[in-house]
């Protein structure tokens, strides 16, 4: 298959790229890696009219340090993040994440941003983005706004995007002390979206209680979901087995996912439970030897 | 043309000689190598990402040319199988006997050669690991591992 | 161990390996063909309806179409191939059956004009009711797929029965070793069990050149079979067989997707319309509903005395072969043999039957029949073990046949040492230590009919440059087919390899072989190079004899030099006026019916099963090479480690999937799951058994396919062994996750 013919545009900067998103905004797609879009291009499940190629603009390839977090722009493709130490040591939830998508040629292109901005509720990012409680950083020629990854990720390949926005960026806050944070997922192969994936963020209070939470789940709804009922069993409680135990029958509890060709409806909510367990028990164990 | 539209006139280095073309937006740069630049080591197996057989270097990292305008490639490097072809892979995959049919083999040696240089290759479990979006269904997997693991650890040094 | 010759029992290096590193090797999609139109067909979504209307007017307007081809284009035709049964239209004529079915093709001078036109083909479509499911197309009653008898293909056999049910073809075994069979106080299992249809997954997918010529049909096709391509071509096409020539390229690998005729017939009638030349280029979507591995159910039943002789097997096997038969009628009578097991059984009962539904169709996949049935028998015989509390690997090395025993009447005594094989790997696996939890062993034991034809000619010629050509008609697919006959005509010529070279195929100058398949590439058509060999090794004896005045028994001929006493010379001198060659054949393999030798299936493995997620991983696996004599070890060892890996995807996760509608599902390799790196098994360990005793060149019978049936069969010993029983593949995690469920709710303390 190939695509319907399209016009190719390469802005330079990000006000040449909002200007031709303003001017085409329906008619166009943005093309950053490539690595979602071009195959939709090819079996025609996308079909633009305009395609805004943003790899030339300048400014938007380097990770770094703004108050208090860290601003990863649109351009910065996945396998720089998973290999960049800074980021490795203030989130390791973001390389536990990326080892898991797809495969080195696909994260050598793919972005961080076109991922989170391609919105497939099985990948790896949008969970852990939520789960970090990162910010979308959002523009047009209208202005700029930011938005909370849970308010971003809408429904299958849907965001808060406007037609005539782009993702300039995603900003993630450092996490306060006394924070662990943990990735599972699983997938029958390697590389291979995954049924169901669990990323937590946990806070322990003084006593080692657990004094904030972030458990959110992919692979059972139209988005990332989060896992507020075994948020709430956690909370006040020190992550004993027991406590963790007790979240992980709220989590499958909670959880209401479909069947498809690749798992069943059960399966993927005992799954999420088994998840979410590992998550839990990684963390409590990692928190109690801090 | 309004602001931001390119050139169609696409320069790319391939195997080190400079080569121009004016192609349509749509053609990836699979399509460029094999059917404009008669360059067709480099094979096209499931034209959606997912089999490898495509994979190139551009830059210096491996990517899946099926998945890549060409158009996106101007001012870039690209390696095919057909400039490698005095990497030590070849002689190892040869003695280990790493392949069958050949399909997949020039898209194995591309992406070995990327891995080997970043440097990743130094444990099976990596190898096994960041190799495995090329797919080999004649299953020289083994031999595979076998060939890499050889030039990771000696020829490279 | 047999001692190695000069090339034979050697592994050396492939000559064809320096051009596939290179990128210099040519495969079909890489051949520049001046002014080639390029192909794209337009497929129907329904799985059954009737074609109401095609209107091609848009598509002709788009700017570089040259023609729409529909079966209109071929009323003068009797445009209906298959080589088993002809059922098949190149073209849907007035109604589809299956969705993918190619109902019109685009030929135009770019890809992607093609590719866009073919989409604006209006089609109009009355659906009618879909048969998806093969035991509700077996049934009585049943409306059927096909309102015409069947029609009998060039390859069927003699006095094959093709009846007019959707059960089309029925392989019976019966057959009693005793008079009066003693079921009295038998233990008895009986279950019913499923194989879900799965995909051959060449890398490269099926490619076709064609071109129709003033004096006949010009082909190039990546294919396993190009002179069963000839005739089925000339057959549908009316021409004489010498009128179509097929060339073989590179090919990128085939595990029988293919085999036979696939993408030629549509290809030829473009070409023919077009009045130029066309390729035609399959992707994955369009491979996976071009053939297919067959699903299949089966209800079977085994009865054992209580000492532990095995008394009966009964089996009823139904083969979804889809709406057309391809090699279907084969695949079921290879089914029905496995389903016995190399058994000393009182009693056999088999009825496998062929099936037409209404999906894609299904052909030949490596290894199949036994990859369906050997695991369905010997989980039984598992079970009866359990039951009668004995060990399962001294169960079967009680019953198993001896060498020379019959395991079917009428066919090649078995010619292995099957108990010997079963040891060598019941040592590998450290049978009878213990296990942890959820951890277990599995072996299994099975024969499969390989060869099938005796049908393999060659020609040997010496050149005047010294380089002998070997002309043989077994297609290099990965396999080791040309590296293989280059090493037995060097061994008998007496030549180092890189005089040898191995010709492609063209069936204008290539002599006759039926086949790349059933194993037969190194056994059949290398005897026949062996013979070719033989008969140039005589004629050059006796042409130095004459040139040299000596007597030829006074002449040896070695590293390409004939010598006697103190004189020698190189054998080039002898082919100085022009080259002198000799023919040979495999005709002196006369089997009786398919088995030309019995391809050995035992193999062994252990799993370990994460009981929370149902993920089963395989640390060992052990398969026996048993080859009677190994002409390239290194490539025997690569066939059973690329069989294993195949047998991975197939027990643990590939699955084709149909919506209620018969449309495919998982239409791609996102969604439709092969091994990669990360599934090789940390251990893979291959025993090469060579007793001499295959009728194949210097003893050698075939492999490369029984690992499926021995693999797929030990891998379910062994998940089961750990506490999972399994009555259904793929052992998927949400599968083996759910039969755990359903194991504990059994067991559970009430």
């Amino acid at each position: 298959m190939k695509p319907r013919p399209f016009t190719y545009l390469a802005p330079t900067s990000v006000d040449e790229a909002l200007a031709a998103l303003a001017e085409h905004s329906f008619d166009a797609k943005v093309l950053a890696g490539g690595q979602s879009l071009a195959p939709l291009l090819n079996f025609r499940m996308a079909s633009p009219e305009y395609l805004i190629d943003i790899n030339d603009v300048a400014g938007l390839d380097r990770v770094r340090r703004v108050d208090g977090g860290w601003h990863i722009p649109a351009l910065v493709r996945q396998r720089t993040v998973e290999r960049s130490p800074e980021l490795r040591a203030a989130f390791p939830l973001l390389p536990a994440a990326l080892e898991q998508v797809a495969h080195p040629q696909i994260r050598n292109r793919g972005t961080v941003c076109g991922s989170l901005a391609h919105a497939d509720p099985a990948a790896e990012l949008p969970t852990v983005m939520t789960a970090l409680d990162a910010t979308m950083r959002v523009a047009s020629v209208r202005g700029e706004r930011e938005v909370p990854a849970e308010e971003f990720f809408q429904f299958h390949f849907t965001t808060s995007l406007e037609d005539d926005e782009l993702l300039v960026g995603v900003t993630v806050d450092d996490l306060p002390p006394a924070t662990s944070t943990g990735f599972a997922e699983f997938a029958p192969r390697h590389g291979d979206f995954a049924l169901a994936a669990v990323a937590g963020v946990v806070t322990r209070a003084s006593d080692g209680a657990v004094g904030a939470v972030r458990l959110v789940a992919s692979g059972v709804a139209a988005r990332p979901q989060r896992l507020t009922a075994a948020e709430k069993v956690l909370l006040g409680q020190r992550p004993t087995p027991d406590v963790v135990g007790a979240a992980e029958r709220a989590a499958r509890g909670e959880v209401d996912p479909t069947g498809d060709i690749h798992a069943s409806a059960d399966y993927r909510r005992h799954l999420v439970g088994v998840l979410a367990r590992r998550v839990l028990t990684t963390i409590a164990e990692e928190g109690d030897h801090a | 043309m309004g602001p931001g539209v390119r050139e169609p006139t696409t320069t790319v280095t391939v195997n080190g000689a400079r080569l121009v073309a004016n192609l349509d937006a749509r053609v990836t740069l699979l399509d460029a190598l094999r059917d404009r630049f008669g360059l067709t080591g480099t094979k096209k197996g499931c034209d959606q990402g997912t089999c490898g057989s495509c994979t190139v270097l551009v830059d210096g990292r491996r990517v899946l040319s099926c998945l890549t305008l060409f158009a996106q490639c101007d001012g870039r490097q690209v390696t095919t199988i057909e400039g490698l072809a005095d990497h030590p892979l070849r002689a190892a995959f040869i003695k280990h006997d790493a392949f069958q049919c050949g399909y997949c083999t020039p898209g194995q040696i591309v992406s070995a050669a990327a891995l080997i240089r970043e440097g990743r290759a130094g444990r099976d479990e990596d190898i096994r690991e960041y190799m495995s979006g090329n797919l080999c269904r004649c299953g020289a997997y083994p031999r595979i591992l076998a060939a890499i693991r050889e030039v990771a650890s000696g020829a490279h040094a | 161990m047999i001692p190695a010759g000069t090339a034979v029992g050697r592994s050396v290096v492939r000559p064809d390996l320096a051009a596939k590193l290179s990128g210099a090797a040519v495969y079909g999609a890489d051949l520049p063909v001046a002014g080639v139109l390029h192909v794209k067909l337009l497929r129907s979504v329904v799985a059954h309806a009737r074609i109401a209307a095609v209107d091609p007017a848009a598509a002709l307007e788009v700017p570089g179409v040259v023609a729409v081809v529909t079966a209109a284009d071929l009323v003068d035709l009797d445009a209906t191939w298959g080589h088993y049964v002809r059922d098949r239209p190149i073209f849907a004529d007035g109604v589809v059956r299956f969705a993918g079915e190619i109902v019109a093709a685009v030929a135009a001078e770019t890809e992607e004009a093609a590719a866009a036109a073919v989409t604006t083909i209006e089609v109009e479509y009355d659906e009618l009711p879909a048969l998806l499911d093969v035991a509700a197309a077996a049934a009585p009653g049943a409306a059927r797929v096909h309102d015409r008898a069947p029609r009998p293909g060039f390859a069927c056999p003699p006095g094959t029965e093709l009846g007019m049910d959707n059960a089309f073809y029925h392989h019976g075994l019966q057959h009693e070793r005793v008079a009066e069979v003693d079921e009295a106080g038998a233990v008895v299992v009986q279950h019913e069990y499923i194989f879900p249809a799965v995909y051959q997954y060449a890398m490269e997918p099926h490619v076709v050149v064609a071109s129709w010529e003033p004096d006949g049909i010009s082909v190039h096709s990546s294919c396993q079979h190009p002179f069963l391509v000839r005739q089925e071509l000339a057959t549908v096409f009316g021409l004489p067989l010498e009128r179509v020539r097929v060339r073989v390229p590179f090919v990128g690998g085939g595990f029988g997707s293919k085999s036979y005729t696939k993408m030629e017939p549509v290809a030829v009638a473009v070409a023919r319309a077009v009045g130029r030349p066309v390729r035609l280029v399959n992707r994955v979507e369009d491979a996976m509903v071009t053939t297919r591995r067959h699903g299949m159910r089966c209800r079977m039943r085994t009865a054992v005395r209580p000492d532990g002789r095995f008394v009966s097997r009964q089996a009823w096997i139904w083969m979804d072969t889809g709406a057309y038969a391809d090699n279907g009628p084969t695949v079921t009578m290879v089914a029905g043999m496995a389903a016995v097991g190399p058994y000393r059984w009182d009693r056999v009962d088999i009825d496998a039957a062929c099936v037409y539904t209404h999906l894609p169709p299904s052909g030949s996949y490596r290894g199949f029949g036994a990859a369906h049935l050997q695991w369905v028998g010997e989980s039984q015989v598992d079970e009866v073990a359990a039951l009668l509390g004995i060990d399962r690997l001294e169960l079967r090395l009680r019953n198993l046949l001896d060498r020379g025993e019959t395991l079917i009447p009428g066919q090649r005594p078995l010619d292995a040492d099957l108990a010997g094989d079963l040891r060598e790997v019941a040592k590998r696996l450290d049978w009878g230590g213990a296990l942890p939890a959820w951890r277990g062993r599995g072996i299994s034991v099975g024969v499969s009919p390989a060869g099938v034809s005796a049908r393999s000619a060659a020609r040997v010629e010496l050149r005047p440059d010294g380089r002998v050509m070997v002309l043989v008609g077994s297609q290099e697919i990965g396999q080791g087919a040309r590296t293989v006959h280059a090493q037995i005509a060097a061994e008998v010529l007496g030549l180092g390899m890189e005089r040898v070279v191995v010709l492609p195929t063209d069936t204008d100058h290539t002599p006759y072989d039926r086949s790349t398949g059933a194993s037969r590439s190194t056994t059949v058509a290398g005897l026949a190079v062996q013979r070719a060999s033989e008969r140039l090794r005589t004629a050059l004896l006796a042409a130095a004899a004459e040139h040299g005045g000596v007597p030829v028994d006074e002449l040896t001929l070695r590293d390409g030099r004939i010598s006697t006493g103190k004189r020698s010379w190189d054998i080039a001198e002898l082919a100085a006026a022009g080259p002198i060659g000799a023919d040979g054949d495999a005709s002196e393999l006369t089997g009786a019916g398919p088995a030309l030798f019995w391809e050995v299936c035992v193999a062994g493995a252990e799993v370990s099963v994460d009981p929370e997620t149902g993920l089963v991983e395989v640390p060992r696996v052990v398969t026996v090479a048993d080859v009677g004599r190994a002409v390239n070890p290194s490539l025997v060892e690569r066939q059973d480690e690329g069989c294993t890996l195949q047998v991975i995807g197939n027990a643990f996760f590939e699955e084709m999937r149909f919506s209620e509608d018969g449309v495919l599902l998982n239409d791609s390799l996102l969604d439709y799951r092969v091994p990669t790196l990360t599934d090789v098994p940390a251990e893979m360990i291959c025993v090469i058994v060579e007793n001499g005793d295959g009728p194949g060149p210097f003893g050698a019978k075939g492999c490369g396919e029984g690992v499926f049936g021995g693999l797929t069969a030990a891998l379910v010993s062994a998940v089961t062994d750990a506490g999972v029983p399994v009555r259904e593949l793929p052992m998927s995690p949400d599968r083996v996750w759910r039969w755990i469920q359903q194991t504990t709710s059994d067991t559970a303390p009430g």
